[in-house]
């Protein structure tokens, strides 16, 4: 990879719409079984419309997003803050820029911000991240 | 929750870095790209780490330890931080966790919350640091919707 190659505002992901099955999926894979993101009756007992997706799902996809970006293997910081839920039948949207940049030991430090936001407009997640272009790669 | 909880750390436990699980996990975000096949050791994906919670009895639920009320909890924000290029498939990591900070704040719609900042430490064979996980969470105090 060469840090000219790397776009300054990749292409949104788009997934979805989204299903239950999508979330007891992640549920599965990650092991955090909490029922209120599966289980209909104890979800609206709890006084929500029904299951909702587990935060790390959609925090998840945005991560996936960035390794794509940057490759897996030069993320060195990933924060996630969580705003709004995901429901079955969203479309989740993943966009991001770089912010800045600079050099720094391994070569280029680039620092992005990033948003996952439902079909209305909504920002079901906010990163941030920190990945590198290392120096041999980076013309 | 627990306000003396700062300073609680959990016992050590193993977690192997699984090339099933690798494969499972970028299924499971509809990661782009194309899965890593048998002879491949990729590095995990950014929020990999928390599975984490498969590899240990209890003892190293945060939220357990805080003692935190669950119906009321909420996750409100991850962090992971690699020290170099993130694991790869076939790892075998030491992984301790420990509560970092407990504080309160006031919520925008009434009631206090209580924030919980708990980080695991990931380390390689050789003892070394390779990765961090920072996992707040936040307990909603009465009167919240």
């Amino acid at each position: 990879m060469n840090a000219r190659d790397i776009p300054v505002r990749p292409d949104p992901l788009v997934v979805g719409p989204v299903t239950r099955t999508d979330f007891v999926r992640y549920q599965g894979a990650s092991g955090d079984m909490q029922p209120v993101h599966h289980d209909e009756e104890l979800a609206r007992r709890a006084g929500h419309p029904g299951p909702f997706s587990v935060g790390m799902y959609q925090g998840g996809v945005l991560g996936a997003w960035v390794a794509g970006w940057f490759g897996a293997e030069n993320v060195r910081r990933f924060r996630l803050r969580f705003k709004e839920r995901v429901w079955p039948g969203d479309v989740l949207t993943c966009t991001g820029e770089v912010a800045t940049w600079r050099r720094g030991d391994e070569g280029l430090e680039v620092d992005l911000e990033l948003r996952c936001t439902r079909q209305n407009g909504d920002v079901a997640v906010e990163g941030r991240a920190m990945c590198v272009v290392p120096r041999a790669r980076n013309g | 929750m627990d306000a003396d909880a700062v300073g609680m750390t959990s016992p050590p436990f193993t977690m192997l870095v699984e090339l099933g699980k690798v494969r499972e996990f970028h299924r499971a975000v509809a990661a782009p790209g194309p899965m890593a096949s048998p002879d491949d050791t990729p590095c995990v994906l950014p929020t990999f780490l928390c599975t984490q919670d498969l590899w240990h009895d209890g003892s190293a639920d945060p939220i357990a330890m805080a003692g935190l009320d669950v119906s009321r909890g909420l996750h409100a924000e991850q962090e992971f931080v690699f020290f170099g290029p993130p694991p790869r498939a076939g790892s075998r990591l030491t992984c301790v966790t420990r509560i970092e900070e407990v504080f309160r704040k006031s919520g925008r719609r009434g009631g206090d919350m209580t924030f919980m900042v708990a980080v695991t430490e990931f380390r390689d064979g050789r003892g070394r640091l390779v990765a961090e996980s920072r996992k707040t969470s936040v307990e909603l105090g009465e009167g919240h919707a």
